[in-house]
């Protein structure tokens, strides 16, 4: 066993040992599966003894959670490389070392350049749930950060650099090449970076365009006698609906606040207690309901957690001595 | 009682998928992040057990009621509280039940999604992976091809199939927030 045990770095040694107990027990329960599943000489006595151990449901949902993956990574196979027989033999030991790297490195490339095997479907779909965020890092290390109860699609194909934003909000972060500008799509308006920091979100009858760095065009969706195009400098904000782009200019502290639900929070400066419900019943299931126009004008300055419809609730009560009534999911705030 | 192995297969198919979003659920809910993996194992567990009365019908909210619970019970317990974890506590939502990228997985999407996960291993459990479940090698062909023992072949595939599962339920293609 010298072999291996030098194969072992000492870090590596140290690493194996688990820092919580879940740990301890995913390493175990992968010991199993890789006798199980490796074994030569498995026997009837090893399978009973991993019955019993499997009767314990702590052990067997580990399990369960590493086998399906090893299940799934069967589906490797299709990476074979087609030329070769599967049962072909490894380069022997005679062959100076350096080949051996060589095969190694090419089993390597092999899993690397396997998407070429694959004719790859044009568009890819992401999308979260309510209350969900999701960061999609692309090949250049543009990323883009989708919010609460959102959809974008992107090209498979990473030199196509398209997305469309089908639904909801997303913050832009693009790595500029002059020769591949990168195009988003919502609300069948098209933005174009020249180079940006972004954010996109649609409204009921609109959509928001926010820039934050750099440079970006935005053109309507409107046929050719009513196409519209302007370009957009940091701090301007574009509201375009149909036929119409209006422009707005802000300071760039005050829009980054637009961007800060990336940290989970929602930045609030003299907004209306409507506005603010409105903004946190995007990303929360129950939802604030305020009929009463005296109530729905009231304005504040707050810090509220994307999912703290109770933080609201609390401000109402506490700072504005309103009162709060829960039915089936909805938060009703009246005087 | 439902049948033990209807049990596993819904465990599988439906609990599993969920990993993502509750990993996401837990690191915006509390502040010690280190803690995940036995977040995960104890929401598994008390969900299987749970599951033994009926299946749910839908999984996701029965999954996040117990994350939930249980982020309530840590906090109860906990000496130190984290702020954070008090302000929240009680306006956790449920995400809705809306099914998300993962049940969307095809075939051509799968074997992506696994490609990218191979990415993510360490060198050398990577690479005695890939000999075994691209080249289809047995441990000891993959012992002479990484000119170590069998017993560090095992070693790799050990510390690959964890970070692989990790890689395909927990973080695929999403960041830490």
């Amino acid at each position: 066993m010298s072999v291996s045990d030098k194969a072992m770095p000492e870090g590596e040694r140290e690493a194996r040992a688990a820092a919580t107990p879940a740990e301890g027990l995913r390493i175990e329960a992968a010991e199993r599966i890789l006798a199980r599943r490796l074994s030569p000489d498995w026997n009837d006595e090893n399978q009973r003894e991993l019955d019993a151990w499997l009767e314990n449901p702590a052990n067997r949902i580990a399990y369960l959670r590493l086998d399906a993956a090893w299940e799934r990574a069967g589906r490797l196979e299709a990476f074979r490389p087609l030329k070769r027989p599967v049962s072909a033999p490894a380069p022997q030991s005679r062959h100076p070392l350096i080949l051996k790297f060589a095969a190694a490195a090419a089993a390597i490339a092999a899993v690397i350049g396997s998407s070429l095997y694959f004719a790859q479907p044009a568009m890819r779909t992401y999308a979260t749930a309510v209350g969900e965020r999701q960061t999609i890092t692309l090949t250049d290390g543009s990323t883009i950060a989708l919010n609460t109860n959102s959809v974008l699609k992107l090209s498979a194909k990473a030199s196509a650099r398209k997305a469309v934003l089908e639904r909801g909000e997303a913050l832009f972060q693009i790595h500029h090449d002059a020769q591949h500008p990168f195009v988003v799509v919502a609300s069948g308006h098209r933005i174009t970076d020249l180079g940006t920091k972004f954010i996109v979100r649609e409204e009921t009858d609109a959509l928001k365009v926010t820039l934050l760095e750099g440079r970006a065009r935005i053109e309507t969706a409107g046929d050719a006698a009513k196409h519209r195009a302007t370009d957009l400098t940091p701090g301007e904000t574009v509201i375009a609906s149909a036929d119409a782009l209006v422009k707005s200019k802000r300071a760039i502290a005050t829009l980054a606040n637009e961007a800060s639900w990336q940290r989970g929070v929602l930045v609030f400066e003299n907004a209306t207690l409507a506005d603010a419900a409105r903004e946190l019943n995007r990303y929360n299931v129950q939802k604030l309901v305020i009929e009463d126009p005296a109530v729905a004008k009231l304005k504040f300055d707050a810090t509220i957690p994307t999912n703290g419809i109770q933080t609201f609730a609390r401000v109402a009560q506490q700072v504005f001595g309103l009162k709060i009534e829960r039915h089936e999911g909805e938060w009703i705030v009246s005087r | 009682m439902i049948a033990r192995a209807d049990i596993d297969a819904w465990f599988v198919r439906e609990v599993l998928p969920l990993e993502a979003a509750l990993t996401q659920y837990f690191r915006h809910n509390w502040r010690d992040a280190a803690g995940v993996a036995d977040f995960l194992q104890d929401v598994y567990l008390r969900a299987y057990e749970a599951a033994a009365n009926g299946i749910p019908n839908s999984t996701r909210a029965f999954v996040f009621t117990i994350a939930h619970n249980l982020l309530v019970d840590r906090v109860r317990r906990a000496k130190v509280i984290p702020l954070e974890a008090v302000e929240n506590l009680e306006s956790l939502s449920v995400p809705a039940d809306a099914p998300g990228p993962e049940a969307h997985a095809v075939a051509r999407d799968e074997l992506r999604r696994l490609e990218a996960a191979l990415q993510q291993l360490p060198p050398r459990a990577r690479q005695a992976f890939a000999l075994h479940h691209i080249e289809g090698l047995t441990v000891r062909e993959i012992a002479q091809r990484m000119s170590i023992g069998e017993r560090g072949v095992t070693w790799h595939l050990n510390e690959g199939l964890r970070a692989l599962a990790t890689a395909l339920y927990g973080e695929s293609e999403r960041s830490k927030p």
